[in-house]
């Protein structure tokens, strides 16, 4: 519990504003305050929800945010991968560890070498109440938005990518963020994953790689 | 259109995609594919979450400089509170002396 705690606690710092900005647009466009959390808490993907109050705010039909929240969310398919073994979860659990993979779940988890299924469990329910509660006080009060907080989330990736750090895929990931920029920047990050997936199968490296 | 709606749709897209590997069949899941998933687009993804929250419209300076200081930090010490306490001390910094 001590360490789910501690490891969370930078996605703490970002994402718990984050909920506070969204909770506070939502309401601000009209809508009851309780929708805020529930959508946190089913939908519960940032860019994803962001897009939609965007979509909704330029008169978006539901098929435009459809496919736009499709397009966001493609990248998440790929992470259940490292996480198909149930490694002591109940089928419930296991289900919910995957329905929580987003960004900052996925990388603290997949960077963790104990990789234990109780474990991944517990940070993904904080993390997502982190998620939650941000939103329901967003939309409950309204708070001046933390300064400079925007910076917690670019630091621990950044940390991340150390700790993960392959020359290969890296360099992969430049170029597929490159070309993504250059192609579609509105879909910037669906577009440098499916890139930087399909590269890495296309050139596969020589040595035997340990399957997760 | 209702919120509802779109809540309800925009929730069961994120179930579907996040729950659907494990739809896959077997033969696929122990194939190669998945194998390069696992050992290599992680690293590829932490690169591309970097890069993704850069904010290019705002001033370089002051991020680029959190980031070199977080990062320094992170070699010397491998303990990522720490790291991420002087990347926001350094950007937080830079961005009072800029502005």
């Amino acid at each position: 519990m001590k360490r789910a705690l501690q490891n969370t606690f930078p996605v703490f710092c970002a994402y718990f504003p984050l909920g506070i900005l969204f909770g506070y647009l939502f309401v601000s466009m009209g809508f009851p305050w309780y929708l805020a959390p529930v959508m946190s808490a089913i939908v519960y993907g940032g860019s994803v929800q962001f897009l939609c109050l965007g979509l909704i705010a330029s008169g978006g039909s539901l098929w435009d945010i459809a496919l736009g929240g499709l397009l966001l969310s493609l990248r998440n398919f790929f992470y259940g991968f490292a996480f198909l073994k149930r490694k002591g979860n109940s089928r419930l659990t296991h289900l919910y560890t995957l329905f929580g993979l987003v960004d900052a779940t996925y990388s603290l988890l997949v960077a963790d070498k104990e990789n234990d299924g109780k474990y991944a469990f517990r940070v993904n329910w904080m993390i997502h109440l982190y998620w939650i509660i941000g939103t329901l006080i967003g939309s409950l009060v309204h708070l001046p938005s933390l300064p400079y907080m925007e910076f917690a989330l670019p630091a621990l990736f950044i940390c991340l990518a150390i700790d993960q750090w392959q020359k290969k895929p890296a360099l992969v990931a430049i170029f597929s963020a490159i070309t993504a920029y250059f192609v579609l920047p509105a879909h910037f990050l669906a577009i440098a994953t499916f890139l930087s997936a399909g590269l890495l199968i296309s050139f596969p490296s020589k040595r035997k790689e340990v399957t997760a | 259109m209702t919120i509802w709606i779109a809540i309800m749709v925009l929730g069961l897209i994120s179930f579907a995609v996040r729950i659907a590997p494990l739809a896959t069949p077997k033969r696929f899941r122990e194939s190669e594919v998945v194998s390069i998933f696992a050992a290599e687009l992680p690293a590829a993804l932490m690169v591309l979450l970097v890069i993704q929250s850069f904010h290019f419209h705002a001033p370089w300076v002051p991020q680029l400089l959190g980031l070199i200081m977080t990062a320094a930090v992170h070699l010397w010490r491998k303990h990522m509170l720490f790291s991420i306490a002087c990347g926001m001390a350094a950007y937080i910094i830079s961005s009072q002396v800029i502005a």
